[in-house]
């Protein structure tokens, strides 16, 4: 299977559900997804890479936290993802090289205020990681 | 269904589970369905297992399903041996609303309304992260967490009378300005003056309906005044703040034993170190959108004054916050107690003779300012004697979502909906026509049914209904 995201309708907010194969594909995927839900493309190769890792306690903490890390360079640096490379990733974290343009201008179809801990949920077997994340926008 | 009928407008949700208290809806019959269906029963039964809740777990008639805690859902906790929430006050810390009155009646300026639109959506930075006028430096937001819109005013973004009728005078004065972490700052550096997107907007409106004369005079509300309505919170700022505070409390709910339905309500102790660390932050962030309000009424006042070349009287009537946590003395069993009040899509609505409403208001009660969805109508409430005994002086926000914005994207066109809405005579200005479709009214529930519902069972009174003649949708 590839790594694929789906953006499903919630009352208030919105779910991204996304489907990976193994771990590294899986973080890349969520990225992809966040993205989307914020109306961009990872475009034209960034001329900056930005170095990252995150760690959790579990699969939710670190999904929670890697989307969180990317709605703060979204929505306060106005630095969007057109790349990464995903090493040592795992259920408990990984580092990533971000390759990262920013623009003064970014127009986003919508805001998105955080990723939450509601209804949060990462399944794993040995062949398919399946994660759902609802973002509050 | 679940719920017990208790009367008319209250149902009672049994305890079951880990239920610490029973949980208690106010609704019409006809809402009820729409409760179950979309969990807010859950998550009404999941407030109720927080450590130390106390009564009730309630829910507003706007609520809906939320994260955590439903949005129009109220809980209060007690101060000695409770927990605090982030989730249960949500991201948009004191995301609120201020009415401003003028002192025109609003077909004096009919002619003039798509101008006053043009120089509003101008002047008030609006849309997904908008920047807004006023750039501060690290030290200067500290004094802004701190002060709130009291430092908006100190600054010149507004008059000495705006802070006479708002909420805790401007400022909530257990605001730690050196607890929001380095990227709520840098959130915040750029952030005051604008609207932000999704539900925020401003609108100019007519008071198109008095119900009670005599309290719509003291809030100096007159049939066919022109009225201003701002909807807007913290910002960036906030969300950063409730997003840390989040990740932090996962790890002090474990480190109290604290074990919950949902991760979202996660929470400490009120008297613990995280506990106390996170309401001297989300204070501060509560300051930040007081300051922002302030600061957009200082734009808008300058801005119509710019259109209409000459000052329109335009006063603050109240600026209400719906999504809160406060420690407020209430009576329990006979007695008085400190509780923490969280409200999340909920208002305010402390009847007379309350200290914290304003002297002005005082032998009425406070104004509750509850927002339509764009092209319906908003109200002025006042608050009751009920509602102090049964909700901890607490009512509706808004109208509440009923449909996901995916479904209104689905049945909405945003250039049709803009032309429909100037056909009704409300002139829409927006950067974003999809914004505007998600934002479209069918997506809202019937905001006089959920005023109605406030009404008939006594935990707020009507006092007016506006109707909106211009809207900028952030």
């Amino acid at each position: 299977m590839r790594a694929v995201f789906r953006i499903l309708p919630h009352t208030s907010e919105i779910c991204l559900e996304v489907r990976a194969p193994d771990w590294p594909s899986f973080y890349r995927a969520a990225a992809q997804g966040l993205l989307a839900v914020y109306g961009l493309r990872p475009g034209r190769s960034g001329p900056k890479t930005l170095r990252l890792c995150c760690k959790g306690d579990s699969p939710e903490d670190v999904l929670v936290a890697w989307l969180s890390e990317l709605i703060y360079l979204i929505g306060a640096k106005r630095t969007v993802p057109s790349g990464m490379e995903v090493a040592e990733a795992g259920p408990l974290g990984f580092t990533a090289a971000l390759r990262v343009r920013t623009e003064k201008a970014l127009s986003l179809e919508r805001e998105v205020k955080a990723a939450t801990y509601h209804g949060l949920e990462v399944a794993a077997n040995r062949t398919r990681i399946m994660a759902r994340v609802i973002l509050d926008v | 269904m679940r719920f017990r009928k208790l009367d008319d407008f209250r149902w009672e949700l049994p305890r079951a589970g880990a239920m610490r208290v029973p949980g208690l809806v106010y609704a019409t019959e006809r809402m009820l369905p729409k409760f179950e269906a979309e969990k807010v029963a859950d998550q009404v039964a999941n407030v109720a297992c927080l450590p130390g809740i106390v009564r009730y777990s309630l829910a507003m008639p706007d609520a809906h399903w939320g994260y955590g805690m439903p949005v129009g859902g109220v809980a209060a906790t007690s101060a000695e041996d409770g927990v605090i929430s982030p989730g249960a006050v949500g991201y948009d810390i004191s995301c609120g609303v201020r009415l401003l009155r003028t002192d025109l009646k609003a077909a004096e300026v009919k002619a003039a309304v798509p101008r006053l639109m043009d120089a509003l959506f101008a002047a008030v930075p609006s849309g997904v992260g908008a920047e807004g006028p006023v750039r501060l430096g690290k030290e200067e937001l500290r004094k802004v967490f701190l002060k709130g819109a009291r430092w908006a005013v100190d600054k010149g973004y507004g008059e000495r009378g705006d802070l006479e009728n708002v909420e805790d005078g401007g400022a909530l004065s257990d605001a730690d300005p050196e607890r929001p972490s380095p990227r709520a700052v840098e959130r915040g550096q750029n952030q005051l003056g604008t609207l932000g997107s999704g539900n925020h907007f401003l609108e100019l409106q007519e008071v198109a309906e008095v119900f009670e004369p005599g309290t719509a005079a003291l809030f100096g509300l007159f049939p066919g005044q022109l009225v201003l309505l701002i909807h807007t919170g913290s910002r960036g700022c906030g969300y950063q703040i409730c997003d840390d505070f989040l990740r932090s409390m996962q790890s002090a709910a474990r480190k109290y034993g604290i074990s919950l339905p949902d991760r979202q309500l996660c929470c400490a102790p009120f008297s613990s170190p995280e506990g106390q660390a996170y309401y001297g932050a989300m204070c501060a962030g509560a300051n930040f959108a007081r300051a922002n309000r302030q600061v957009i009424t200082h734009l808008a006042r300058q801005a119509l004054f710019r259109v209409l070349g000459r000052d329109l009287g335009l006063r603050v009537v109240y600026d209400v916050a719906h999504n809160l946590c406060q420690v407020e003395e209430h009576e329990v069993d006979g007695k008085l107690r400190r509780l923490c009040v969280h409200r999340k899509g909920a208002t305010h609505a402390f009847p007379a003779g309350r200290p914290e409403v304003p002297a002005a208001y005082r032998t009425v009660g406070q104004p509750v300012l509850v927002p339509g969805s764009m092209g319906t109508a908003s109200y002025v409430l006042v608050g009751t004697e009920a509602a102090m005994k049964e909700t901890w002086g607490t009512t509706a926000h808004g109208a509440g979502r009923m449909m996901s914005r995916t479904q209104a994207l689905k049945q909405v066109q945003g250039r049709e909906l803009l032309n429909q809405l100037k056909r009704q005579g409300i002139e829409v200005r927006t950067d974003s026509l999809r914004g505007l479709a998600e934002e479209a009214p069918c997506a809202y529930k019937d905001v006089s049914e959920v005023v109605e519902a406030c009404h008939r069972s006594g935990i707020s009174r009507k006092v007016a209904r506006m109707r909106p003649i211009g809207v900028v949708k952030g």
